[in-house]
């Protein structure tokens, strides 16, 4: 016990470690505490919003409130299987601790139940974040101290079993992959072809929970026992859900402990056959260092995943909202208005996830020989702001563009307006340049170069969740003031987008512009 | 030439890792430097070549400012960590391409060739660098380094982790390179290979320069390990 203790607390903090002297000399979690509080704040916002909208609405029975509440567990387990399958995969196959973990008097299945734990600490703090507002709403506007308190306990399960889900498809792409020439090819196919799955499936339930109530639940089974117990006001259902998540980690754990060595043992295939001379022509120093960070990206399939997470989302949310909604349309007039929520989702998804947000923390201890080259760190700087933004704005490009032709398929193209179709295409873009800048800005305020696999750096460092507090909360905001505005004219609306980003761009670029090399220069410092 | 005028850094505001170090490393010198761990000389190289920002001194290569030029300073020079860090996403003649490109320096597909037969890469060229083992790595940057010709070699202990044939050639190139003219500053443990191979030497001693001249100087009585001892153990 005592070793799996200590391993989980090693994991974890690895994680959220950062690099900086000046960092680690603050408590560990003042900075944690202050971003929990903001996105507890978010959070508190729209649990609020939403049990307001549903006491007006006149239909404050106890039911609809349960219903929220079991909706909100359901996301949150949701985001969990979408959000830790390459991190378990990475986190268990990739990571460059295996063989010194290995080497220590503890069992394989330690280390597993460890570094999955050390994961569910995370999700735990995010469903925290997600759910509370909306347990104490429910405990506030009922009274139900029954529910209140089952709903607690939840909290600390809801996520075990989307995260020992992910640890076990992990392990087998890890299995199957681990022996190919291109294995992050098929990876990142593998991801995509999950995230498209899991989002159609999720986004055709989710659409249905509040017309259909029994269609809550459906995309998260584990959850139904928390339902019944609820519903049924009797512990035995909720005593079976913490002991089927229980049992599920045991098993987990011990099927994984039988492949954990040998996957982790294969010899990765690395050889390319028989160099032949290629002809060489000189490059410009923005070319070379570009070249090498979009290799850098695309050779990291995780890496990549994350990077353009968001753009593949935005035309799978888009697309799958026209499809849901036809279904209760009446006569395409209901479309035609919901069509002009697509910009807003082309921000909100495009806001996600950023390459810069890790690209210099994942040059590693690469980074030193970095700064021994002779290239400015302007120029270094540029070239990843450059593919942070080029790499997603391809995809999200493409995506608008399908949108469009599927606008076109559902005759609705022809009667919106040229700001409404601009939007669609310009609004991801703005999100992303944005994103790009403020990457950079985070990664370089919260570096971390010593990791032991990418994952803590990708998701779960200070950059990353700095990160996406200050790209996705002005991508809120933005997205809120396009789907007012649209409403009242697309072109006022596409105006104003263009003024916030452009606004917030700017300021970005001249706080890099001015404290950038200096913040570059520190990363190294430690 | 190189020049290092009082020049100190400290990593926490308070004390010193380094304090008025004064260093000359002139045209055709295998200057060595040596240590105990923790003594300074990976603070002081890191200086040297534009990694760490440092608070009071100044540092010219070939007559400009590391602190006021840092990349025409960079042009003139290459770095080998002590640790072969390099991008495992890329192949091995990917990384070489990459680092002539940003030494402006040509890709002779030839000359490539003839290097990497010589540190016997030749074959897993076309291999990714994660498959290389830590010598490999080390061959790799070294055999890049070599190829772009700097004026300034800068290594952190380039022998940790080469085979003995590696090691041997390594010491014959790096003589060669020296005798035509370019400068070599190099820290290491091996003083026994420092004493053959450098002109020049520094021992470092909690921050400060301790000893600071000509290999023949130095070991006049006795030899460059007793020397040493001598030094750290007063």
């Amino acid at each position: 016990m005592d070793s799996f203790l200590t391993l989980t607390k090693v994991f974890f903090l690895s994680g959220i470690s950062t690099n900086r002297k000046t960092n680690s000399q603050r408590p560990v979690f003042k900075q944690l505490g202050i971003m929990a509080l903001v996105f507890t704040g978010i959070s508190l916002f729209y649990n609020i919003s939403m049990f307001f909208a549903v006491n007006q609405s006149a239909e404050g029975a106890l039911g609809v409130y349960r219903d929220i509440l079991l909706f909100v567990l359901t996301i949150a387990s949701f985001f969990t299987v979408v959000m830790t399958f390459n991190q378990m995969q990475t986190a268990l196959f990739n990571s460059k601790d295996f063989e010194f973990v290995e080497s220590l008097p503890v069992r394989s299945s330690v280390v597993i139940a460890a570094k999955i734990s050390s994961v569910l600490i995370f999700c735990i703090a995010e469903d925290i974040i997600i759910f509370m507002p909306s347990l104490v709403l429910y405990l506030v506007f009922t009274g139900d101290v029954f529910t209140s308190v089952l709903g607690f306990i939840a909290m600390f399960f809801v996520s075990l079993v989307p995260l020992l889900l992910s640890s076990l498809l992990g392990t087998l792409v890890a299995l199957l992959t681990k022996r190919l020439k291109k294995k992050n090819v098929f990876q990142i196919i593998v991801y995509l072809m999950y995230f498209v799955v899991a989002f159609s499936v999720s986004f055709s339930m989710s659409g249905s929970s509040f017309v259909n109530r029994s269609g809550i639940t459906k995309a998260m089974p584990h959850i139904i026992l928390f339902k019944n117990a609820v519903e049924g006001r009797n512990i035995l259902p909720f005593l079976g859900f913490i002991g089927v998540n229980l049992a599920a980690f045991a098993a987990v754990v011990a099927f994984i402990a039988l492949l954990y060595r040998p996957v982790n043992s294969i010899k990765e295939r690395t050889g390319g056959g028989a160099y032949k001379a290629k002809k060489s022509g000189d490059s410009k120093l923005g070319l070379i260092l570009f070249k090498k960070d979009l290799k850098m990206l695309t050779g990291k399939a995780n890496y990549f995943i994350n990077s353009v997470f968001g753009s593949i989302l935005y035309p799978i949310y888009s697309i799958m909202f026209m499809f849901m909604n036809n279904a209760n349309s009446d006569g395409g007039k209901f479309l035609g208005v919901m069509v002009l929520t697509i910009p807003v989702m082309g921000i909100i998804m495009n806001s996600i996830t950023n390459s810069t947000l890790s690209s210099i923390s994942l040059e590693g201890k690469s980074f030193e020989n970095l700064l021994s080259y002779p290239v400015s760190a302007k120029e270094i700087i540029r070239s990843k702001i450059r593919v942070g933004f080029f790499v997603p704005s391809i995809i999200s490009i493409v995506g608008s563009s399908l949108i469009l032709v599927m606008l076109g398929v559902k005759n609705v193209l022809g009667g919106l307006t040229w700001p409404t179709l601009a939007a669609i295409y310009l609004a991801p873009q703005f999100a992303l340049m944005y994103a790009s800048v403020t990457g950079m800005l985070c990664n370089l305020r919260w570096p971390k170069i010593h990791f032991e696999n990418e994952i803590q750096v990708i998701k779960n460092s200070r950059s990353a969740l700095f990160g996406m507090l200050f790209i996705f909360l002005p991508g809120m905001v933005a997205g809120g003031i396009v789907f007012v505005l649209n409403f009242i004219s697309p072109l006022a609306s596409l105006i104003a987008l263009a003024a916030v980003y452009a606004a917030m761009i700017l300021t970005v670029s001249l706080i890099l512009r001015i404290n950038g090399e200096k913040l570059f220069a520190n990363v190294v410092l430690k | 030439m190189v020049t290092i005028n009082n020049l100190s850094k400290s990593y926490d505001g308070k004390k010193n890792a380094i304090e008025s170090i004064d260093l000359t490393i002139c045209d055709g010198d295998i200057f060595g430097f040596v240590g105990l761990n923790g003594a300074g000389k990976s603070t002081t190289i890191k200086c040297l070549v534009g990694i760490l920002p440092f608070e009071s001194g100044e540092i010219t290569v070939f007559g400009k400012s590391i602190k006021t030029d840092p990349v025409a300073c960079k042009a003139e020079m290459a770095y080998i960590a002590d640790n072969p860090e390099i991008y495992s996403y890329m192949k091995g003649i990917d990384y070489i391409r990459f680092m002539l490109a940003i030494y402006k320096t040509p890709f002779d597909n030839a000359k490539v060739l003839k290097m990497a037969e010589e540190f016997e890469l030749a074959d897993v060229l076309n291999n990714l660098v994660s498959s290389y083992s830590h010598g490999m790595r080390q061959k790799l940057v070294l055999l890049t380094a070599f190829l772009h010709e700097p004026k300034l070699l800068v290594l952190d202990e380039p022998f940790v982790g080469l085979d003995p044939k590696a090691t041997h050639m390594l010491r014959t190139m790096m003589q060669d390179y020296a005798a035509k003219g370019n400068s070599i500053f190099f820290s290491t443990h091996v003083l026994e290979v420092a004493e053959k191979l450098c002109n020049k030497v520094a021992i470092i001693k909690e921050g400060r320069i301790a000893v600071n001249g000509t290999m023949e100087e130095i070991t006049k009585t006795s030899s460059l390990e007793e020397f040493f001892l001598e030094v750290n153990n007063g």
